[in-house]
């Protein structure tokens, strides 16, 4: 395995690094992983997330750059003039580019969590180079299954009354614990534009299957606009299947603050990519055959 | 701002060197900017980069470091099993500014543990010239007693019954693993400022204050502030003290000229053993305005 840096985009102001398998362990003609940041935490992800994501999938056999977004993290501010064009969509555009230069792949996996994912939604379907994208916490639309297991399915825990208790005492010697829960976990309004039409975004994920894009969701249960894997089918009139897969993580903060999360997050991602784009799949050895 | 991995092959270290433009060849103004550790090195990220373009607009090279396990660096935080290995990182580093700006000594900047580290490498190099300790940590026990009581309620408030390692091989903190042995030598370390013989620029909360002896070789700059570093709420807030670092800037630049003024009176000793007028000395009043560093 092998870590570089790259800067591509205006004036080479863009920063990145990228995560190369040995060459006993590439999968040869297999997509690049590119992973968009979270927030506003730079290209190693919340708690460190991105860096074991791009090293656990290098020892699967793929590559993986991650990226600092403009004015993020060490990558500068664009200062072109610019419409309304989102320029975050341009940033990961302009490393598609400076990677299939470099290094002529012209097939990508977009990775993102909570805002990373809205990001990566917007370039997988603007970009026809994107064949895999997996969303973490991306967009979300509550739904009435939502507030049945959410509200009620919470009511019923005998732990959310001790916790309320708990913050409740805290909160009278630590003035910065709050009493709601709530206050403390993500909520989609805060990260993403605010006109987002749930039929519009279900229909793009449509033509992205349509596109034959493998798809991976992931929600927490610390994401606080979300409440099982069922939602997925109730928001967007999609059923999971090989193609578009759905997992949940119930024990889940938001950003895998724990460090038994993050690992089984980066597995199950790390084994979507072997399953989606290993040797074995057919679309991969005909991109080998046309590299070759 | 140029990126770099450097040092051992296996064990390579990510740096951003920031070149300053106003940088003039003949004086050799070098920093080293030394992190936190854990995800206090997340929070800070931001602000420790724009101390480094502060400094460099301010004629001061920079270069800022991720130790080994995290951050671009190789490894995870469970592989290391000594602070020395931090230190040794931290030895490497100055080295390649050095060679990269052509300097003979560096100025070191520590943030929180990395001042800690800061220190420690100052008592043994003579390589540098000086030091700014932000926010140190001073007392490691009481350090890792409130990150342990930090994930101690994290914890106890998820949304279900957890368990995170903690047993004799390695203790999961805030996100982290850390190996056994590795905190057992942080618990007994302690950082005795007074027989660093560098001058030193400490800036610390008011009620730290007591903290510090203050001799000749240091001035205590204290800071208007909230200790977010223990606030469960503000574990993924960015640590962002724009103000502070203006000041912090401000006073690296000062020390460099004195440093420089102290060279070309032609002092062959070091400057703890001059008896010339100290380079720095007492405390530094915050000035109007810089109170609220929020």
């Amino acid at each position: 395995m092998q870590e570089t840096v790259i800067q591509f985009g205006p004036d080479k102001g863009l920063l990145g690094i990228l995560t190369t398998p040995a060459d006993s362990a590439r999968v040869a003609g297999a997509p690049i992983a590119v992973i968009i940041n979270a927030g506003i935490v730079h290209r190693i992800g919340p708690f460190g997330l991105h860096v074991k994501l791009a090293r656990q999938l290098a020892e699967a056999g793929f590559a993986t750059l991650r990226l600092d977004l403009s004015g993020l993290g060490d990558s500068l501010p664009r200062t072109e003039k610019l419409g309304d064009e989102n320029r975050a969509v341009l940033d990961v555009v302009d490393a598609l580019d400076c990677l299939e230069a470099q290094h002529g792949s012209d097939r990508f996996v977009i990775i993102g969590l909570c805002s990373g994912a809205y990001n990566a939604h917007q370039v997988a379907i603007n970009d026809d180079r994107v064949v895999g994208a997996v969303f973490m916490d991306g967009i979300v639309f509550r739904t009435a299954g939502y507030f049945w297991r959410h509200t009620v399915g919470r009511l019923l825990k005998p732990r959310t009354y001790r916790n309320v208790l708990k913050r409740r005492k805290l909160a009278k010697t630590h003035a910065w614990i709050t009493e709601d829960a709530g206050a403390e976990l993500a909520e989609s309004e805060f990260f993403f534009a605010d006109d987002i039409q749930q039929s519009e975004i279900s229909s793009q994920l449509k033509n992205l299957k349509q596109r034959d894009v493998s798809m991976l969701f992931m929600y927490t249960d610390g994401y606080d606009d979300v409440c099982g894997r069922g939602q997925f089918r109730e928001m967007f009139a999609i059923s999971p299947d090989d193609q578009v897969q759905v997992e949940y993580f119930p024990k889940s903060e938001h950003t895998f603050r724990v460090v038994e999360n993050r690992v089984a997050a980066c597995t199950r991602i790390a084994n979507w990519f072997q399953g989606r784009f290993g040797e074995h799949v057919e679309g991969n050895k005909q991109a080998v055959k046309e590299l070759v | 701002m140029t990126p770099y991995f450097f040092g051992e092959t296996q064990q390579q270290l990510f740096g951003a060197l920031h070149l300053s433009p106003a940088s003039k060849p003949e004086v050799y103004r070098t920093a080293v900017i030394c992190p936190p550790i854990g995800q206090e090195y997340i929070r800070s990220h931001w602000c420790l980069r724009l101390l480094a373009r502060q400094l460099a607009r301010k004629g001061i090279n920079v270069l800022r470091l991720d130790y080994r396990g995290m951050g671009d660096s190789a490894g995870n935080s469970e592989e290391t099993s000594s602070i020395k290995q931090w230190h040794h990182d931290v030895h490497s580093a100055i080295d390649f500014a050095c060679e990269k700006t052509n300097s003979q000594n560096v100025m070191l900047i520590g943030l929180r543990y990395g001042g800690a580290i800061a220190s420690s490498v100052a008592a043994e190099s003579s390589k540098v010239n000086s030091l700014i300790l932000w926010e140190p940590v001073i007392d490691a026990t009481e350090y890792l007693q409130s990150l342990r009581a930090m994930h101690k309620q994290m914890v106890d408030l998820w949304v279900c019954k957890l368990q995170t390692p903690n047993d004799s091989d390695r203790e999961e903190i805030l996100g982290s693993i850390y190996s056994r042995q590795l905190l057992d030598e942080l618990e007994n370390t302690a950082v005795d400022l007074d027989t660093i013989n560098q001058p030193q620029f400490i800036v610390d909360l008011f009620d730290r204050r007591s903290a510090y002896s203050v001799n000749e070789m240091q001035r205590f700059m204290p800071v208007e502030d909230e200790n977010s570093w223990t606030n469960l709420q503000m574990l993924e807030t960015s640590w962002l003290r724009a103000s502070t670092g203006r000041q912090i800037t401000l006073m690296a630049d000062e020390m460099f000229c004195r440093l420089s003024e102290f060279k070309q009176l032609g002092a062959n000793q070091s400057p703890a053993a001059s008896s010339t007028a100290p380079l720095l000395g007492g405390d530094l009043t915050v000035p109007t305005g810089t109170a609220s560093l929020r």
